[in-house]
């Protein structure tokens, strides 16, 4: 479908702005060449100079969010972005041949308007809203002819990463079989590994040889409110992908922009995508890779040099910046930039890069950008008829108001823009841009590159918003692609709007349907009819809307803007869907498919609780950035449950428009009442992730603990309660230690308050790094029992049964509903929360009540009418997925917690499933087992009996102990007060597998210096000791040859003194 | 409806014990349920009801005296098919609500069928009443009352005939079995208010409840 789209508008492709954004980012940094090869498999080489002109980093802005600048920038919105608009309208004139741009464009536009617009300020857009486009076409010669050659480019940067992942993100790849496998490739390619013993993601990337000895640069990814970025670079992203494929096209931090093996980049169908994800790590040294290899080192070495390839990057630019644009920036209906990109990419990748070529987004920044876009928005508008839809989403938006008004004709538009944006937003807008500056120059740690230049920010945003313009200037692609998105948002259909506008969302779908992986393919497909469709037909209805979407979205607000909504966003959501999506990659990686489905889900998840927001969304993206300003948005957006719904979903347009809605509606009410409350759970997160405190550590060790333990347990229950466990005591650790007594915002909380928030922490800290692996410890375990085959194989039986058989005397619900109800369930599994998997089961069953009154409404339903339907929709849901959600909750949720409603339909559901699996047509199911007969009593027992040994019990503690020498081979063992040197030392020898033990003992390095512990040593008290000890003192234990020291006055030396408090402590 | 008096008298006073119970339903399918509790929980006693998502979950508290008794109220499904899953929802429970269609033989025959299994398996404890329902069809009877008021009396069960339609015995029946719970399990009124208190299901919970009370 996506084909199609571009097909239909060819011309708008080039538009995507993303490259602009891409080439300025280059343009910064000479070697950014990397980038360029990405784009070039498919277009021809581009004018590179434009590149060059240093605006790069700013173009780079739009995908992912500035970290700390996000509060100096709140007010980008679409205001701000006219003005830029004039600029590149500027710019346009000098190419108005390249209407082809059009629409579909748009999302690129916005990041590629900035770069156009500094090139050529000229003012086109009011003279040519279609042709515009041209920003692009100043860059490069002729934009249509390279649009027609791009066009089998058409699968964009994050496209292929998603595809290709089995490849590059290689989590269980160690350090030197990575360096081994990059220090065959060229510069600029990379792996994506885990960082042994830690949790965190790596890129190696590898660097052009020095004095012969090929070099690589590990790049820490850090994780931050659910949002990754670079260590030292100010970006942060949703997820790995969209990191990486950021990276690709800037580079930000970088010495040069990542690659993608050039097979990868050549690649232009998805099939040949599948052969090469299919090879996972052995593509490396298959000769699919050999072959490109040499082709490209040539290649690359031009890039290495300095600035690459125009051309190539000119095609990347094209890829990314849509996206990139999309999702962050583009206030236009999130969902449809993604369809638009793809179309455009695949029609002409090449034009788009010329136009961004990096050059002079500043210059343009001009708000006739922002006018041109408006006018061509306006003529759509026009055009279309405004629905009531539209209108109510234009209300919505500030911005979208103005086009209505401006409806009417060009003139209308500029008017209205002219008196809504320009008068007093425009101006607040230049004046934040004006204070932005030095806000994220100061905010920003690392990045030269923002902080180097204050205008550029703020250009940043007007020049998206003039290239959006500029490219715009072929409006009817533009407005067309906006209408579908808008029309799906409209259209209040879910999953039409998601699959327009979001890969996410259609994939969250797909995924919900049951089927984890294969659907992709179709997904996709019809999210490309769709995009067809609405490009084809450009459904006016939504027009309105859309335009007023546009402009926004193009305007993209530089990475400032972009910084607050992301902070928003980036909050928890975000980060579980990454997390989850990374990890799912992992084991899922043979299959690209699947891992597209997993992102869409993820990217779903956190869109879906605001369903009901998209069609309002879409209309007022920009206004929002103006209404909030982004100092409020980070509270708020961190907090958690309120950022996490309207925010979530960092993908996309809807997200900023749910955010701007959001923010307009509902962020000052929560900041007020809950900022508290999210502040303290925020404090106490950052606790747990601090590995300084005690806490910290304890949170990691647990964690580490976990994972390593996980695997023996043979029965689900066991492990997750001993999970379930861990967490009480933690908590009740937490609750009366000193780490957190010394946090301010705790003196007005009862003790009860208190609990809640730290068990909410917890659920951050211990169950969001460890849910997936959750699920696998529980998936391996019900494999192993069959348990899942039984599942599947009954599920098809019940499939073929009739709901008479079932027992169903109500409605039952149609396909529409189905759908919500599998995307809640999707929801429900990338939750990490039991308490939040619990609301989206609950909110699962009330749809499954609102749609068996559809026949009789009013007619209240008991259990005999409900169990029935339950099946019927269990039956064609992932109940895979579902029994190990249903665990989850059960056994993870707090037990001091009455569930009362949730306890009722946990337990239907659960019996449900045990019914399901237990399924016999012929006996009709008539007997279960006894323990499953009992499960809920010993699950309600489990629960009451844990609260209670929670009270009592000491804490379950860990040490860390390396095996021969410190940092190596670390395992987290557990311990309790009261354990001694000598059983430390015979569970390391257990662990350790060392098969003569006696020659082994234990001693603990500080400062240099290894103490071996005599036998009689509590190794917790020495662990609590030192790491009180003031200034604190690096430790380590570690388990190495040696005997046993023979001397008492050793331990009581470092023990005594401080082991008191230690204990004492611990105990806690 | 009628007997409401009793039972709507005080408000949640801070200082009234608060005991709250689960409380299962069985029955032959379409004997009236759900029909039952919902006129129990809709038809009087606004003021403590909980929202719930649907009828199969309803929560309703009563008040007794000096205590404040909140039902759990679990329904389950009556089909045959689905008889296996029964255990799930009354092991546990505290009082459990057998119902049968007073002018359909073949239920009362199955709720007799459940009383034994309740008896055999249920928590030894357990409150169990037996309901006549539809007593507002008493020309269409075939269960006779004296029938089974005689079975009860010889099972222990509590008995009403009742009638959802006309709220005939409704309230009645549940301040019985409210008045029959064991009042020991009393929660601390804040715990309870704070949804946070020790699960009085289970037996065993309860006893840690009443150590840690706080």
């Amino acid at each position: 479908m996506l084909s199609s789209a571009a097909a239909t508008s060819p011309t708008v492709i080039p538009k995507p702005t993303a490259p602009s954004s891409v080439l300025s980012d280059c343009s910064s940094s000479p070697k950014s060449t990397p980038p360029l090869q990405l784009v070039d498999i498919s277009v021809t080489p581009t004018p590179l100079n434009p590149q060059k002109s240093t605006s790069p980093p700013l173009p780079l802005s739009p995908p992912f969010s500035i970290r700390k600048p996000q509060s100096s920038l709140p007010p980008p919105n679409s205001k701000p972005s006219v003005p830029p608009q004039h600029k590149a309208k500027a710019p346009k004139p000098t190419c108005p041949p390249l209407p082809a741009q059009q629409p579909s464009a748009i999302p690129k536009a916005s990041s590629t308007a900035m770069p156009k617009a500094p090139p050529r300020p000229t003012s086109k857009p009011h003279q040519r809203p279609p042709p515009p486009l041209t920003s692009k076409t100043p860059v490069v010669p002729s934009p249509p002819v390279q649009t027609q050659k791009s066009a089998h480019p058409s699968i964009s940067i994050l496209e292929k990463l998603i595809k290709t992942c089995p490849v590059w993100l290689q989590l269980g790849m160690t350090k030197e079989r990575a360096t081994h496998i990059l220090s065959k490739e060229m510069p600029g390619i990379f792996l994506v590994r885990r960082d042994r013993g830690q949790s965190l993601m790596v890129v190696s990337v590898r660097l052009p040889d020095q004095q012969g000895v090929p070099q690589i640069l590990d790049l820490h990814v850090k994780e931050e409110r659910g949002m990754l970025y670079l260590e030292g670079s100010v970006l942060v992203f949703d997820n790995i992908f969209k990191l990486v494929a950021f990276y690709c096209v800037s580079r930000d931090i970088l010495p040069f922009t990542l690659k993608l093996p050039q097979a990868i980049i050549q690649a232009i169908k998805y099939e040949d995508m599948e052969v090469i994800s299919t090879l996972g790590v052995e593509f490396w040294g298959s000769e699919l890779n050999s072959h490109i290899r040499e082709d490209l080192s040539k290649s690359a070495d031009r890039s290495v040099s300095g600035e690459i390839k125009l051309s190539s990057v000119n095609d990347h630019l094209w890829y990314i910046n849509p996206i990139f644009i999309e999702e962050y920036y583009n206030s236009l209906p999130p969902n449809s930039p993604p369809p638009i990109l793809r179309s455009q990419s695949l029609n002409m990748p090449v034009q788009a890069l010329p136009k961004f070529k990096r050059p002079p987004p500043l210059p343009p920044r001009p708000l006739t950008i922002f006018e041109d876009a408006l006018t061509q928005v306006s003529t759509k508008v026009a055009r279309e008829k405004f629905t009531s839809e539209d209108s109510s989403l234009l209300l919505l938006s500030s911005p979208p108001p103005v086009v209505q008004k401006e409806e009417g004709s060009q003139c209308g538009y500029k008017k209205a823009e002219g008196t809504l944006l320009p008068s007093t937003e425009a101006e607040t807008w230049y004046k934040q841009d004006a204070a932005q500056p030095p806000l994220s120059e100061a905010t920003k740690q690392g990045s030269g590159a923002f902080s180097q230049k204050n205008p550029p920010v703020p250009v940043r945003r007007r020049i998206s918003e003039g290239q959006l313009s500029g490219e715009e200037v072929q409006p009817e692609p533009l407005k067309e692609i906006v209408c579908t998105s808008v029309a799906a948002e409209t259209n209040e259909d879910p999953s039409a709007a998601l699959s327009l506008i979001c890969l996410d969302d259609s994939s969250i779908d797909q995924w919900v349907s049951g089927q984890s992986g294969q659907s992709k393919t179709p997904q996709e497909e019809d999210l490309g009819d769709q995009s067809k469709i609405s490009n084809g037909d450009s459904t006016v209805n939504m027009l309105p809307a859309i335009d007023m979407k546009k402009p926004g979205a193009p305007v993209p607000p530089p990475r400032r803007k972009r910084p607050s909504q992301n902070a928003i966003i980036i909050t928890q959501d975000a980060s579980n869907t990454t997390e989850g999506v990374t990890q799912e990659l992992s084991h899922i990686t043979p299959q690209p498919t699947p891992i597209l489905q997993n992102l869409c889900v993820s990217a779903e998840h956190q869109k879906a609780p605001n369903v009901s927001l998209f069609a309002p969304e879409g209309g007022a993206p920009q206004p929002d950035h103006d209404s909030y300003s982004t100092s409020s948005t980070e509270e708020e957006a961190e907090p958690t449950p309120m950022g996490a719904l309207v925010k979530r979903s960092p993908t996309v347009m809807l997200d900023r428009a749910k955010q701007r809605l959001s923010m307009v509606n509902f962020s000052t009410v929560f900041t007020n009442f809950m900022s508290t409350d999210r502040k303290l759970q925020k404090r106490i997160v950052e606790l747990a992730r601090d590995g300084n405190t005690y806490f910290g550590n304890l949170v990691q060790d647990y964690r580490a603990f976990t994972l390593d333990t996980m695997k023996r347990h043979s029965s689900s229950t066991e492990m997750l309660q001993e999970i379930r466990q861990m967490m009480t005591q933690l908590k009740s650790y937490l609750i009366q230690s000193t780490e957190l007594q010394n946090l301010q915002e705790l003196a007005t909380y009862s003790e009860e308050k208190l609990e809640i928030i730290i068990e909410a922490s917890l659920y951050k800290s211990v169950l969001k790094p460890l849910r997936e692996a959750i699920y696998n410890g529980l998936r391996d375990i019900h494999s192993r029992a069959g348990t899942l085959k039984k599942l599947k194989e009954n599920q098809q039986i019940l499939l073929g049964t009739t709901t008479t058989d079932l027992g169903v005397t109500t409605c039952v619900p149609d396909s529409p509903v189905m759908e919500k109800i599998q995307g809640k369930l999707g929801n429900l599994h990338q939750e990490y929360s039991p308490q939040k998997k619990i609301d989206l089961l609950l909110k699962t069953c009330k749809i499954i009540y609102e749609s068996m009154s559809v026949g009789c409404p009013g007619k209240p339903h008991g259990a005999d009418d409900f169990l029935p339907v339950l099946m019927y929709v269990l039956a064609r849901c992932n109940m895979s997925a579902l029994l190990l959600d249903v665990e989850y909750m059960m056994e993870l949720m707090d037990p001091a917690l009455q569930l009362g409603e949730g306890s009722y339909y946990l337990t239907t559901t659960y019996g449900a499933l045990e019914h399901i699996k237990n399924y016999d047509k012929q006996a009709a199911s008539r007997q279960l087992s006894l323990e499953i007969q009992d499960s809920i009593h010993r699950w309600e027992r489990r629960r009451t009996l844990n609260k209670a040994r929670a009270s009592h019990s000491s804490i379950q503690d860990f040490i860390t102990v390396s095996f021969l020498e410190a940092c190596s081979n670390t395992k987290t063992l557990g311990v309790d007060p009261n354990t001694t040197a000598r059983d430390l030392s015979a569970q390391c020898a257990e662990k350790f597998e060392v098969l003569d033990p006696d020659s082994y003992c234990l001693s603990v390095l500080v400062d240099g210096h290894y103490r071996p512990l005599t036998p009689d040593e509590l190794p917790l008290a020495i662990k609590s000791s030192l790491h009180h000890s003031e200034p604190r003192k690096e430790y380590y234990f570690v388990y190495q040859h040696g005997r046993w020291p023979t001397e008492e006055t050793d331990k009581q030396i470092p023990h005594t003194p401080e082991s008191t408090p230690a204990q004492e402590e611990s105990l806690i | 409806m009628s007997n409401r008096g009793n039972a709507r008298t005080n408000g949640n006073l801070p200082q009234t014990k608060i005991c709250q119970f689960k409380l299962v339903l069985l029955g032959d399918m379409a004997v009236g349920k759900s029909s039952l509790v919902l006129r129990f929980v809709k038809g009087q006693f606004d003021e403590f009801q909980e929202t719930t998502i649907g009828a199969a979950f309803l929560a309703q508290s009563v008040c007794l005296d000096d205590t404040t008794v909140k039902f759990e109220i679990w329904d389950t499904a009556g089909q045959e098919r689905y008889h296996s899953l029964a255990p799930m929802y009354y092991r546990g429970a505290q009082a459990a609500i057998v119902v049968f269609d007073i002018t359909k033989p073949e239920t009362f025959e199955r709720a007799k069928a459940w009383v034994k299994e309740l008896q055999r398996q249920a928590s030894p404890n357990i409150v169990i009443a037996l309901a006549g329902n539809k007593s507002d069809l008493a020309d269409k009877r075939l269960v006779e009352y004296e029938e089974a008021q005689t079975y009860a009396e010889d099972t222990g069960l509590l008995f009403m005939e009742t009638s959802a339609k006309t709220a005939m015995n409704v309230n009645e029946l549940f301040l019985a079995i409210a008045k029959k719970m064991p009042k020991t399990d009393t929660q601390n009124p804040t715990h309870a208010a704070r949804h946070r208190g020790v699960n009085l299901h289970d037996p065993d919970a309860q006893s840690s409840r009443s150590c840690c009370g706080n």
